[in-house]
């Protein structure tokens, strides 16, 4: 089960904000090896993030992230090439893009629930991915190369980046501590029951896929701009939606930080260090997602915060002695957790 | 005719689903303020009307129309905004918000936002303020019951329907369900009630309508319905409470056994390998809490034992103790004279224990007759395989008729029966059943204990876990009543029959000791089960 969002505090934006601050000024400072490291996991915290709000606070489980990826990254690419507008104006088209095909799909998309919805977005997918590879004008299966001198590189793509990953961030907190997130969340636990509360469901659904596609194609666009040359294999590729969905899962669905250290330790701590080993990578990241859905489906981020809490604070509820009719409060635990509270 | 004084019309509604007519040609006026109630057999329809007029079924034929709006042809959340809202039947919380968000989604749905202030008043009309902080799926079915009405409640609404809340609520509980209900009612709120339970309907409600097979069959007060030949036919049938049920247990050998159910208690080690079961000062529960404490119970070859108690007095731990699924802390528990406490849950069952657990769950898209293949064993030979069938069959005919029918698309009262056949395919020793009787309508619970008591007569021992308390003691040899994972009674059904004995059994009183001890003279004070007298 997924946390319940919560009351809106002050210091959770006020720390984003404070860390988007640092990070864009970090843009000045870094080396170049460390900014184009910095702009892939900024762009996969970004893609992880709005998978996160699709899937996490919405239910809508989602393996078409690709598609989005690749529509940002096309349109911006296109703009660039056959226009000959500025960067800004492209990157900024880029989500608009993205948001017309979400729009375009949800009267499809959000008629299929559950298993259905997943496997009409990697349909989409796939199929956006051979359309590409099909049409000439963006270059078929070669792709496109941007204008070196027309595209932003080094310090100001990462501040880009930066800036992108922000927005994912803040739209996960909003999600998290809105009315509009808790009711994204009664629709996820009961479609029906919400429905019969006053909840207009496809409103709410549309209202979580949009955002969660702008986001994607905005860091489509910027992952376009860092590759330099696109091709239907590389931003189209399935394996951004499988790692969006991977990277959220290992850190914790429905969390706000989780995608930040799923991205951590999938991108930095795995796919970066075995690069040698590609085989090898593959190996590790299937065990270690089998491991977190078995050991810890909520993800590593809750799981640290759960080992936190009972490491520093009080054990709660301990001997707690039977009052009144109180039997009716008893709880029956819901995992291991619990049991190894008692034993400890 | 619809005139500003009327909050709701129906008119010649119809529902199918695929070939099974639900409703058919239902007219239906409620005035402005008023209560009225739908009762009726189970697969009556009463719900699909409720569900119709929310909108989370469409209408085959005819209209609802709220004031002048009409309502049939809007999605459920326009439904809820105008002002009609529904309690279910099968609560359906948002799991992974709390008790208070939960309340909150249904207050975002129309007019200005509710304020903190007012949101803690209605949950603590509805007994959920200590729980509002609690995620919903750590709440207990009443509970969920409660934050069912919670949620539909916070939606404001003109046009309050309740599904069958008061079920499962006995003494104070049904108390306090009737006393909110028509506390929500006198601010002024139309109320549409669905119940079975003869009380909610006499004591709320000024207008009564019956439906059988999806059309009505009288409407009146619920004086003229009480008299009414057809619905005491269809419906009420011959509910009279304990001694007139199917007396096949006189008072003598109650008290027979009760003497015996007294032995049990005051005996520390039982050694006596007749008995089908005996529970030796168990101990059981989840977590820090403990469910069920200290609890001894005898069940001798062919005898009906019943343990009663209120919600959330462990009678289903009980259950699941005796099955295994509840792990046991201190104690023993023994069947046909071997020691059980420790054997997986599957190794019991082949011992002939067969448990038929609370809310039916049958299999809805198998047949019945698969759904009955399913309860027996499976190296079992073909031969056997029908005779044991034809024995299921000749105690619940029904079950017979409808063999290929799916089990999903048949009434409750024929669920409950297919899950009670399912668990005699074991051909068990001892059958468990878990508040069988639960949301049934009066003459589908008369069908299912004169099955009972037919199950009884070819040897097999019952232990039956109830709610209902009048039909537990017309048909038991024993009774035991939990109170708060402990015993409050033991002896002879006899014992319980007046409402004050029983009050002070289930929820204790000001004085428990005296009480307990003057209704209950078969129970032996030195006893280690009778403890929960004690203040402390």
């Amino acid at each position: 089960m997924t946390p319940t969002p919560t009351p809106r505090r002050w210091w959770p934006a006020a720390a984003l904000l404070l860390s988007t601050v640092v990070c864009f000024a970090l843009g000045g400072v870094l080396d170049h090896g460390t900014l184009d490291l910095g702009v892939t996991l900024l762009c996969y915290l970004a893609i992880a993030q709005a998978w996160n709000i699709l899937a996490g606070f919405g239910g809508l489980v989602s393996l078409g992230s690709a598609a989005f990826v690749a529509t940002g990254g096309y349109a911006a690419a296109l703009l660039l090439v056959h226009t000959g507008l500025s960067w800004p104006l492209a990157v900024a088209a880029a989500p608009v893009v993205a948001m017309l095909l979400a729009l375009l799909l949800s009267a499809a998309l959000l008629r299929l629930r559950g298993d259905y919805f997943s496997v009409g977005t990697l349909a989409i997918a796939i199929a956006l991915q051979a359309l590409i590879r099909n049409w000439d004008w963006a270059g078929g299966a070669s792709g496109v190369t941007l204008p070196v001198d027309a595209v932003p590189s080094g310090g100001n793509l990462f501040q880009l980046a930066v800036i992108v990953a922000a927005l994912a961030m803040a739209l996960t907190l909003h999600a998290r501590h809105s009315a509009f997130g808790i009711r994204l969340a009664a629709i996820r636990d009961n479609e029906p029951a919400a429905a019969g509360l006053g909840v207009a469901v496809r409103r709410h659904q549309l209202a979580a896929l949009l955002p969660s596609s702008a986001i994607t194609g905005l860091a489509g666009a910027v992952i376009a701009f860092q590759f330099v040359v696109i091709s239907p294999d590389g931003v189209a590729s399935v394996s951004w939606s499988l790692n969006a969905v991977l990277m959220t899962v290992v850190g914790g669905t429905g969390t706000v930080l989780g995608p930040l250290l799923g991205v951590a330790v999938v991108y930095y701590g795995l796919t970066r260090e075995l690069q040698s080993e590609q085989t090898l990578s593959l190996v590790i990241e299937g065990v270690l997602l089998i491991a977190i859905v078995r050991f810890a489906p909520q993800g590593v981020w809750p799981l640290l915060c759960r080992t936190a809490r009972r490491l520093l604070g009080p054990r709660p509820g301990t001997g707690r002695p039977v009052t009144g009719r109180g039997d009716e409060d008893e709880t029956v635990p819901s995992g291991t957790e619990t049991l190894a509270m008692d034993v400890a | 005719m619809r005139t500003s004084d009327t909050a709701l019309t129906v008119r010649g509604l119809g529902k199918h689903f695929g070939g099974v007519t639900a409703l058919d040609g239902v007219d239906l006026t409620v005035r402005r303020a008023e209560a009225v109630a739908v009762i009726g057999p189970n697969g009556a329809g009463k719900s699909t009307l409720l569900k119709l007029i929310a909108g989370v079924h469409r209408r085959d034929s005819g209209s609802i129309h709220l004031g002048e709006r009409r309502l049939d042809r809007l999605p459920p959340h326009r439904i809820t905004r105008l002002g009609v809202a529904l309690a279910h039947q099968v609560p359906r919380p948002f799991h992974g918000l709390t008790v208070r968000d939960n309340v909150r989604i249904g207050a975002m749905a129309a007019g200005p936002p509710m304020r903190g202030p007012e949101l803690d008043e209605l949950l603590a009309l509805c007994r959920l303020d200590t729980k509002a902080a609690r995620p919903a799926d750590s709440l207990r079915v009443l509970d969920l019951k409660r934050l069912e009405v919670a949620r539909a409640l916070a939606t404001r609404p003109q046009v309050l329907m309740l599904d069958e809340v008061a079920a499962g609520l006995v003494g104070r509980e049904l108390d306090e369900a009737i006393d909110l209900i028509r506390r929500v009612h006198q601010r002024g709120t139309t109320v549409i009630l669905v119940e079975h339970i003869e009380r909610v309907v006499r004591e709320l409600v000024d207008r009564v309508l019956v439906l059988n097979w999806g059309r009505p069959i009288a409407e009146g007060t619920p004086a003229q319905i009480a008299l009414d030949e057809q619905v005491r036919a269809v419906y009420l049938g011959d509910s009279s409470p304990a001694g007139t049920g199917p007396a096949v247990h006189s008072p003598d050998v109650s008290q027979d056994m009760r003497s015996a159910g007294q032995d049990t208690a005051s005996t520390a080690v039982p050694a006596d390998t007749d008995d089908v079961l005996v529970l030796d000062g168990v101990t059981s529960g989840y977590g820090d809490m403990l469910a069920l404490r200290d609890f001894s119970l005898r069940v001798r070859p062919g005898q009906i034992v019943t343990v009663l108690g209120a919600n959330g007095a462990g009678k289903s731990t009980l259950c699941g103790t005796l099955m295994g699924t509840v792990g046991t802390r201190t104690g023993r528990i023994t069947a046909f004279g071997r020691d059980i406490t420790r054997l997986p849950v599957h190794e019991r069952a082949r011992l002939g224990i067969a448990y038929c657990q609370e809310g039916r769950r049958v299999f809805g898209d198998l047949t019945v007759a698969e759904n009955l293949q399913l309860g027996a064993p499976l190296s079992l030979a073909k031969g056997e395989l029908h005779t044991r069938m034809d024995r299921v069959h000749a105690v619940f005919p029904v079950l017979a008729e409808r063999a290929g029918q799916k089990a999903g698309t048949m009434s409750g009262g024929q669920q409950q029966m297919l899950a009670v056949g399912r668990a005699l395919m074991a051909n068990p020793s001892v059958l468990i059943c878990d508040e069988i009787s639960l949301g049934l309508a009066p003459v589908a619970i008369d069908a299912l204990y004169q099955a009972l008591t037919e199950i009884n007569a070819q040897g097999v021992a019952i232990l039956l876990v109830e709610q209902n308390v009048k039909r537990a003691l017309g048909i038991c040899d024993h009774a035991v009543v939990l109170s708060r994972g402990r015993v409050s009674y033991r002896g002879g059904p006899a014992g319980l029959l007046d409402e004050a004995d029983l009050d002070a059994a289930y929820f204790g009183t000001p004085t428990p000791d005296a009480a307990v001890s003057s209704t209950t003279p078969a129970t032996h004070p030195g006893s280690p089960a009778r403890t929960t007298g004690d203040p402390s």
